[in-house]
Order: C-alpha cells, then structure tokens, then sequence
C-alpha cells in the first residue's frame, strides 16, 4: 500500500482528491494539508509520496517546499492548474520526482503516485515540453536525439511511437528522458559555497 | 531630355496625381525633389544653348567642336536624370565624373570661344560650372565643398592663363566668379539639409502614428476577443458553476463531469494565452479549433510556444483547417476522447503536430483516406507548407504541419 499526502490550498480539491484516491486500491491518503508548514505541524511521519502543488496560497516558494519535503525524506510530485514550465524545470531540478498539470485523470494520477513510490522518475508531457522548449541561460545541452525523444513525448505521443519517431527503442527512449531529467537536476544543484562546489564535484566524480 | 523630364518629373509637376511617390520615406522623397531641382538648373542652361546653337553661332572657333562638347554635355546630363530617377540620389561617382567632365569642357570650350570673355555666360560651359557646384554642395560632405570646387575653378582660370598668358579678370570679377561657385554650393547644402531634416522628422511622425494606429487595432482586437470570450464563459463556466451551485445537479455524474473538464480546459487555455502575451490570429484560430473539438466530446491538451504573429492569412487557415480536420479524423477513428495539439516555433519554422493514443494503423497496411489527403495534406501544401502522418498499431496517430514546407524555406 503506497501512503500519500497531499498539500493544496484549495479545500474542495483536496476533498475531491481524498475521494480520488478512495477508490484506488493500492494508494491510501494518509494527511492533506493546505501548506508545507501545516503538513510539517501535524508531527505525523511524512507518507513516502507527498503530492504538492505548486503556487499555495500562503506564497511560500515553490523551490523551497519542495527541498524541505524532500529532505524529509518524501518522494514529491508537484502538481499545477495551468503548466507553469520554467517553474516545473525549477522544482524538478529541485528534487520533485515529477511535475504535470491537474488536468490528467484518476489513471494517470495513481500511475504517476506508483511510480514515485518505486523511486522512479515521473515523466510528463508539460514537463519534456519545458525541458525542450526553455531558453533559461543555464540550460544543460542536449543531443540532438534527447531534443527529438523529448518533442515527440511532449506532443503527447506514447513513449513507444516517441521513440519510433526519434528512430530508437522504447527503453532507449525511457534512459534519454531520464538522462535529460538528470541533466537539468545537475544544472539545477545548488553551488552557493566552496563547499557546495566541492560537494558537486565528488557527485559527479561518483556517477 | 524629354524622356528624362518625364521619367524625373512624372505626374508631379502637372499636378493629376498628388500622391506620386507617398509610399517612399520623407528623406527619400526630399532627396528626389532636391535631385529634381538640380536636373532643372542643368536644362535651364543647356537648353537656351542648344537653341542658340541650333540658329546661330560665332562665338566659338570651331563650330563643330562646340556642336560635340554640347552634344557630351546634352548626353552625360540626360543619362544622369534617367540614373538618378532610377537609384533617387546622385551616387558618389556621378559626383566625381560630373566635376571631372565639367572641367574638361570649361578647358575645351575656354580654349575654342573667340573673345576673352572666357568667363562670360556667352561661354555656355561656366554657366554649367554652377549646376556642378550645386551639385556638389548638396552632395558632398561640407568640409571637401570647397576642395572639390577648386578643381574646376583651377581649370577654368589654368586654360585661360595658358591662353591668354594672364588671367583676363579684375579681381573683383574673380572674387564674383568664385562667389558664385560658393553661393549656390551654399544654397543646396543649406536645401538638402533642411528638406531631408523635415522628411526624417516626417518619418518618424508617421510611424509613430502609425505604431499608434496598430496598438489601437491590437486593442480593439483583443477587445473584441475578449468579448467572444466574456459570452463563452457565460454559457459554459458560469451556467455550469451556476447550475451546481443552485443544487439539484449531481455533479458526479459523468456527463456533468465531462463537461467540468472541457470547459476546465477552455479557462486553462485562456490563462495560458493571456500570461504568454501571445495574442494572435494562429494562437486564436487554433484555440476556436480545439474549442469545436471539444464541443463535440474530445478532450485536447494544448502545448505551445509564443507563436509569430505576422503569418499570411493563407497559412493561417492552412493550419487552423488541416488541425480541425486532425483532431477530427481522433474523435472519428481513434477510439478514444483525448488528442494533444502542439505548436512549436523555431527558425522561421511553425510545427503544429496533432497526435492521440488511440487504436492507430499499421501505415504499411493501410491506404490513407480521401478526408486525409484532401482536407490535410492538400489543403498544407496550397497553404505553402506540408503535412505528413505517422502511425502505429495501439499507439496512436500522429500529424505533422509544418509550415512553410521544406522546399519553400530552402
């Protein structure tokens, strides 16, 4: 059974989502809240999937709660009503495992929640269409086949034809959106002291 | 020289078409009338001249070394009005080969008169010294006017020296000669700045008026829009909020949720326009397309970049048709209710690609329909782009628009 909370300021749509999950078999909600800080006040453990939206009502930064779930060691899946690209860059290079729109339904949802849960990565059509489409100065470069997998997943095509598009096999295609994932989250890691740059380095020296 | 005052003068002078040239710049424009001008002073001189010499003449040596230099000066200032109603302005080397052919024929023509009045206007050619002086004043930059004009004041008094071994001139006569050099250099200077100053200031009134005009259409446009949109909201958002609201509607059933969802859709699409900034007719027609899409059941997520806004109208129904034939030819054959439209923008060149995640054909196996090739493909290429299509068994369809086709944009 896959424990979930789920933080949104909206009251109506955490009831709709409580009633959501209901009636998965496999997903139990465990907390909801309408803040991070509200989330961390309950004093209960955190579930392993915590699904956050992005912009909450008390203005805290998106970036932010996502580190402080993650470093509480939650899986975290950022959810928005409207895509939000460059911020759904910014809190996947965060640690978020995904970031995708509300609009997708109940399937999609607990597949994207199950997923999280077994440590993978959460890949979305609004998220590869950021990715491909940013312009951000700090961008990570991309081969031309990561482009070409990336735009076919983003325009909503099955991870199967995406690859048939880019002229490779479904798995090859699955290890470019995920070697993309890594690349914004290097990009994204955090260099603020020496330590921080030497931190990076013995990561990437391990990898 | 008939031709050439026709081709320079056009319809201005006898006034049937006020509008001649309004469409050039105001520089260009002044630059014309000032070129205009300067052609005219040219055949004020020449063609009393020619006339003269047509009648009678014995002021000069050899009549026929007259009739030639004439002919030369007839010939050189004719090519010039044609060149310059061609290119609007003296080019740098007309300049040039005007003050160097207006020196030889001040040597020539000073050496073939009969008197000494060398400097006088019977000698035809130290007339035609003050049109190159004008020339030059309006043509050359101010500080080498005066280096320019010494070269054919050096020939004119030189060859008078040679022949007369003095210069037959009081010094007042000189200081006149030289004056006039200087005063109609002066006057064109002074011409072309002033008209070309106005022109430019002209210009730049204009197209501020005109981004003015063009703000105004944009926002009586979106006014508009924002208008269709106020009247969609209200007979889906707020009829179905409404409806809920008032209670007697189960909202769980599918249908109304169905409905929730569609019209979710339409809100999200709005904010997503309206926080890109990209107002335009290909983003609005694609949004009408998907908007009749969903009306009939199909759910679309829309995706896009800032499209351009400067797409010829051709392409523009292009695209919005063959992308309503695409998500129509989902609904109708993929067996499922949901479509992804997305649009890209790079290097000048628009993708609009339209895919599902239905049944899909083996592309191997499968003759394409008349609806495909006529409402998507043909209608792409008449608009200047392309279309092509790809398809997999139980993953879908996929659709490609691309615009302008690969052919067009090589």
């Amino acid at each position: 059974m896959i424990e979930v909370s789920v933080v949104d300021d909206d009251r109506m749509l955490l009831d709709g989502i409580a009633a959501w999950f209901s009636s998965v078999e496999d997903v139990v909600l465990r907390a909801r809240a309408r803040s991070v800080d509200e989330l961390f006040e309950t004093g209960s453990p955190l579930a392993e999937v915590v699904v956050l939206d992005l912009l909450l009502a008390d203005g805290s930064d998106p970036v932010h709660n996502v580190r402080r779930l993650v470093d509480a060691g939650a899986r975290v899946l950022v959810v928005s009503v409207v895509p939000h690209g460059e911020q759904g860059i910014d809190v996947v290079s965060a640690g978020a495992c995904g970031y995708l729109t509300k609009d997708h339904d109940l399937a999609v949802l607990a597949d994207a929640v199950r997923r999280a849960a077994a440590g993978d990565n959460v890949h979305s059509p609004e998220l590869a269409f950021a990715w491909c489409r940013t312009d951000r100065p700090d961008r990570p470069h991309l081969s031309g086949q990561e482009r070409a997998v990336l735009l076919a997943y983003a325009s909503g095509l099955t991870l199967s034809a995406a690859a048939r598009h880019a002229g490779i096999r479904p798995g090859t295609a699955k290890a470019y959106l995920d070697r993309v994932k890594d690349k914004y989250t290097r990009a994204g890691r955090p260099t603020y002291t020496k330590l921080d740059l030497a931190d990076r380095v013995r990561e990437d020296g391990l990898r | 020289m008939r031709i050439a005052w026709r081709a320079l003068i056009g319809e201005t002078l006898v006034g049937r078409d006020p509008t001649y040239q309004v469409t050039r710049s105001g520089e260009e424009r002044a630059l014309r009338f000032i070129a205009l001008l300067l052609i005219l002073q040219r055949a004020s001189y020449l063609v009393p001249t020619v006339i003269e010499t047509g009648i009678a003449n014995a002021t000069y040596n050899s009549q026929l070394t007259n009739a030639v230099l004439l002919a030369v000066a007839v010939a050189w200032n004719v090519g010039l009005a044609v060149g310059v109603h061609r290119w609007g302005w003296f080019p740098r080397w007309t300049v040039g080969a005007d003050v160097t052919l207006m020196c030889v024929l001040l040597a020539v023509s000073s050496v073939n008169h009969l008197s000494n009045e060398v400097f006088h206007n019977v000698n035809w050619a130290s007339k035609l010294v003050w049109a190159t002086a004008a020339l030059v004043g309006a043509a050359v930059a101010p500080r080498w006017i005066p280096l320019v004009l010494l070269a054919p004041a050096t020939a004119h008094l030189g060859m008078a020296l040679v022949r007369f071994d003095a210069i037959p001139l009081s010094l007042d006569r000189l200081l006149n000669l030289l004056d006039s050099y200087f005063w109609w250099a002066l006057i064109a200077y002074f011409m072309r700045r002033y008209l070309c100053a106005q022109g430019r200031a002209l210009d730049q009134t204009t197209q501020r008026q005109l981004e003015l005009n063009a703000r105004r259409a944009a926002e009586q446009a979106r006014f508009a829009e924002r208008i269709a949109q106020y009247r969609t909201l209200h007979d889906t958002v707020l009829t179905t909020l409404t409806a809920i609201a008032r209670g007697g509607l189960n909202h769980r059933t599918v249908e109304v949720r169905r409905r929730c969802a569609t019209e979710a859709d339409y809100v999200r699409r709005l904010i997503q326009q309206d926080a890109s900034g990209t107002f335009n007719t290909l983003d609005a027609r694609l949004s009408e397309v998907i908007t009749a899409a969903e009306s009939l059941g199909l759910r679309v997520h829309y995706l896009h970049d800032p499209l351009p806004a400067d797409l010829p109208r051709g392409a523009v129904d292009g695209i919005a048709d063959a992308s309503r034939e695409a998500l129509n030819n989902v609904l109708t054959h993929s067996g499922t209710t949901e479509a992804w439209l997305t649009a890209t923008w790079d290097s000048e060149v628009l993708l609009v690609r339209v895919v599902d995640r239905g049944r899909g054909f083996d592309e191997n196996s499968v003759v394409l329909g008349f609806g495909i090739r006529s409402s998507i493909v043909e209608r792409m290429h008449e608009a200047g782009g392309e279309a092509t299509l790809s398809a997999m068994v139980h993953n879908g369809v996929c659709v490609d628009l691309v615009w302008p086709s690969a052919q067009i944009s090589s």
